[in-house]
Order: C-alpha cells, then sequence, then structure tokens
C-alpha cells in the first residue's frame, strides 16, 4: 500500500524523519531541506513560478521519501522504520495507558476483572504476581498492535492508527465542537435530564436505572469537564495549544482515567425497579451493566492513552 | 541507429539515460574539483548533458562523503548555510583512475564500433 506524496516540504521533511534513523535525521534532513530551498529559489527567480508550484516541483525532483531514505541507507530493511518507529510509539502508548487504568482500578479499590481477560485492578499483593500481570497487560498489548497492523497492512499501519503524532492538528472548529460537546454533556448529568433519560416507567412510576453508588460519585465528572472546556477555551483564545493548554490536556485525561475508574468499581452499576420481577430485573441488570462496563473501559483507556501521549508531548516541549 | 529496413531512427532516450548513468559519477567527481553545492552540482550536471535529479544525486554525494572521496564544508555567510563538497585527495586519485578507465572503455568501444561499421 503506497502512501500519498507528500503536498508541502514540512509534510515531505516529517515523513523522511520517520524513515530515517534517529541520530542521523537531523543532519539530513537540513541537508535535504537546503536542496529544496535552492531549486525553489530558482525556479522563482529564473522561472517566475510561484512558491507553491515551485515547491512542487522541488518536491518531485527529490522524489517520494520512502525512496530517498531508501538510496540513503546502506541495506534496506524488511520492515521499514515508519512501520518499526509506529509498532514501538504505539505499543509504549498502549502499554502505559493500559497499565495506567489497571492502577487506578486497584486504587479505587476495584475487586475482580473489569473485562475478563482484558483489564484487571492491578494485584500489588506479592511482587512476583505484580510482575507477572504487568508482562501478561503487555503481552496481550502486544498481541493486539500485531493484529492490527495484520490487518491494516504493513504500508498501511502507521497511517491507518490516528493521532498517533504526539502534536495533534489543531483547528478552532475542533475547540468550539469539543466546547459544545462538553457542555451538553454537562447539561445531561445535571439530575432532572439524567433522570428524565435514564430511566424505566414501572407501576407508573419512574425509576433512575443508575445505582446510587454511582450518582454519588458523578459529580465528580463537573471537575474534569470544566477542565476539558477550559483547554479549548484557551486554545481558541490563543489559536492554538500551547504548554497550559497542553498540561490542562493532562491534567483532566487523568482526572478522567480517575473518574471513569470509580465508576466501574461501584458495587452496582445499575438498578432496575423489583415490580419487573426478580429474574427479568437480574437479567437485564446483568446485560445492562456489561455493556456499560464495556463502554466505561474502552473510553478509560482511550483516555489513559491520551494522558500518556499528552505526557510525552508536554515532556518534548518542556525540554 | 539504423532499423533492419535501413531507416534511420532515433535512440529510445532510456537507453541514453542508461549508457550516461554510467558515466555520471566520473562527471561528477570532474566537476567537484572545486566546491560546489549539491544544487549547483545538479544544474552543472544537466549544462553538461546529464539531467540527474536530487533525489538521485544526494545519496551518492553522501555516500561519497562517507567513504572519504568527497569532503564537505558549511558556507554559513549566505542568506542560510549551504553544504558544500569538494574532493578530497582520495577523491582526486579515484576520478584520475576513473578517467584513465574512461579512455580505456571509450577507446575499446570506439574500436569496437569502427570494426562493425
Amino acid at each position: 500500500v503506497s502512501l500519498a506524496p507528500p503536498a508541502t516540504r514540512a509534510e515531505y521533511l516529517d515523513r523522511l524523519r520517520d524513515l530515517l534513523p534517529a541520530r542521523e535525521s537531523p543532519r539530513i534532513l537540513v541537508e535535504v531541506e537546503g536542496l529544496l530551498e535552492d531549486r525553489m529559489d530558482a525556479a522563482v527567480r529564473e522561472e517566475g513560478l510561484p512558491r507553491h508550484e515551485a515547491e512542487r516541483r522541488a518536491l518531485t525532483a527529490l522524489g517520494p521519501p520512502e525512496t530517498l531514505a531508501d538510496r540513503l541507507l546502506a541495506a534496506p530493511l524488511q520492515v521499514d522504520r515508519t512501520t518499526r518507529r509506529a509498532f514501538v510509539l504505539w505499543f509504549g502508548v498502549l502499554g502505559a495507558g493500559h497499565l495506567l487504568v489497571s492502577a487506578i482500578l486497584a486504587a479505587a479499590g476495584g475487586e475482580g476483572a473489569a473485562i475478563p481477560g482484558l483489564l484487571a485492578p492491578l494485584d500489588g499483593s506479592s511482587l512476583p504476581g505484580l510482575l507477572s500481570q504487568v508482562l501478561a497487560t503487555l503481552f496481550m498489548d502486544l498481541g493486539i498492535l500485531f493484529a492490527v497492523f495484520a490487518l491494516l497492512g504493513r504500508g498501511r499501519a502507521p497511517s491507518g492508527l490516528p493521532r498517533l503524532r504526539l502534536t495533534p492538528t489543531w483547528s478552532a472548529r475542533d475547540s468550539v465542537q469539543g466546547a459544545v460537546l462538553v457542555l451538553l454533556t454537562a447539561v445531561l448529568l445535571l439530575p432532572p435530564v439524567r433522570d428524565a433519560l435514564l430511566a424505566v416507567r414501572s407501576g407508573g412510576v419512574r425509576h433512575p436505572l443508575l445505582a446510587p453508588e454511582v450518582t454519588a460519585v458523578l459529580p465528580w465528572a463537573y471537575g474534569v469537564l470544566g477542565l476539558v472546556l477550559a483547554r479549548q477555551v484557551l486554545c481558541l483564545v490563543r489559536s492554538g495549544e500551547g504548554t497550559v493548554a497542553l498540561a490542562i490536556d493532562f491534567v483532566a485525561s487523568l482526572a478522567g482515567v480517575v473518574f471513569l475508574g470509580a465508576v466501574v468499581t461501584r458495587g452496582d452499576l445499575v438498578r432496575l425497579p423489583g415490580s419487573l420481577g426478580p429474574e427479568a430485573s437480574g437479567v437485564l441488570e446483568d446485560l445492562i451493566t456489561r455493556l456499560l462496563l464495556l463502554i466505561l473501559v474502552v473510553w478509560a483507556l482511550a483516555l489513559a492513552v491520551r494522558c500518556v501521549k499528552r505526557a510525552a508531548r508536554l515532556r518534548d516541549l518542556l525540554a | 541507429l539504423v532499423t533492419p529496413s535501413g531507416e534511420a531512427r532515433s535512440l529510445d532516450p532510456r537507453l541514453e539515460t542508461e549508457l550516461r548513468r554510467g558515466v555520471v559519477l566520473l562527471v561528477s567527481l570532474t566537476l567537484l574539483d572545486r566546491p560546489r553545492y549539491g544544487y549547483d552540482l545538479v544544474r552543472l550536471l544537466a549544462k553538461a548533458g546529464f539531467e540527474v535529479d536530487e533525489g538521485t544525486l544526494y545519496p551518492i554525494l553522501r555516500r561519497l562523503e562517507q567513504q572519504g572521496t568527497l569532503t564537505s564544508t558549511w558556507d554559513t555567510n549566505g542568506a542560510r548555510p549551504r553544504k558544500y563538497y569538494s574532493l578530497s585527495p582520495e577523491g582526486r586519485a579515484l576520478r584520475d583512475e576513473m578517467a584513465a578507465a574512461w579512455v580505456r572503455v571509450r577507446d575499446a568501444t570506439d574500436a569496437a564500433l569502427e570494426e562493425t561499421s
């Protein structure tokens, strides 16, 4: 599977960087950029071409970044560096996120697996047990990633795993959409709205679906939503994501994982009215609980991955 | 070239490119007798009839530099830093050897062509 040719010099250099060994790439990139600029300057000066057309021609003269990288490297690799780097990065981020959720589940007092075979609180009662659990978690993530890369194909996997980059593209529209979503969620969490939507009618009375243990921790969500909103507003005001917004995003993601961890470790997630009959309400409760658990755990995992990525980006920026 | 039916036809450009490719290295080494930057060399090669794009030339220059055939310096006096390549003593020796080899190849080719014409 071939990637689309890079449209801009920045994109070209970005892709070339991903294909080269880390220790050599800075020097090569400076030299390649010099070549591009020389050709662009000549095309603008001598042929009167517009800058973007000169850039396009200069990129064409260099050929695809993959071909250039192959020519620059003494021995072509069986697995190209883009794929290898994407795999290693995703493994690091997914593994760290997975362990973070497990640790938070343990800290929240969770007992038993949140999702059997996939996610359980870390058991710190013995060191060998803890180590084997960590290893098992990492092996599982490795297997999941192998499957994803195999399904997407080697060439497409790096681009098929979205938002791998630690610096996601930002737009005012994203921030506005994000802010609106946060406000909508806040409204949905208001007790009158929540009880009106998440309720079942039985015996002429509406019974809230969520168990009281869950509704007790729901106000924490406003803290998380407040952080997310603050980040969106800050990005809008500054027309981009600065260090402060990034730090807020990191804290918000972490707070989100903690909150979701607190929710999934409650004794009961759902409570149905007894008037439905003990058997029917038991089966329905179990079904809805499992569905909710799956959604919340996947959400927590996604937030944990985001948290790790934001931490890595923050470290880069501060360095 | 002459076709079997006796008509003259021009050489397939790809074949000519193939022929020229063999001597691009020698011509590049000759042009690098004095310091030149990458794009300057591309233009000089084009002027001499050797169309080589940067994507082909740059890896060659880099390899020659790693092998010690070329040396490089950065000129930081211009609007932006620019890397200049030039022949090292080993590069000069290689250029001379290649030039001698080229003369032998050319003579042998000429002789073969004369025999068949």
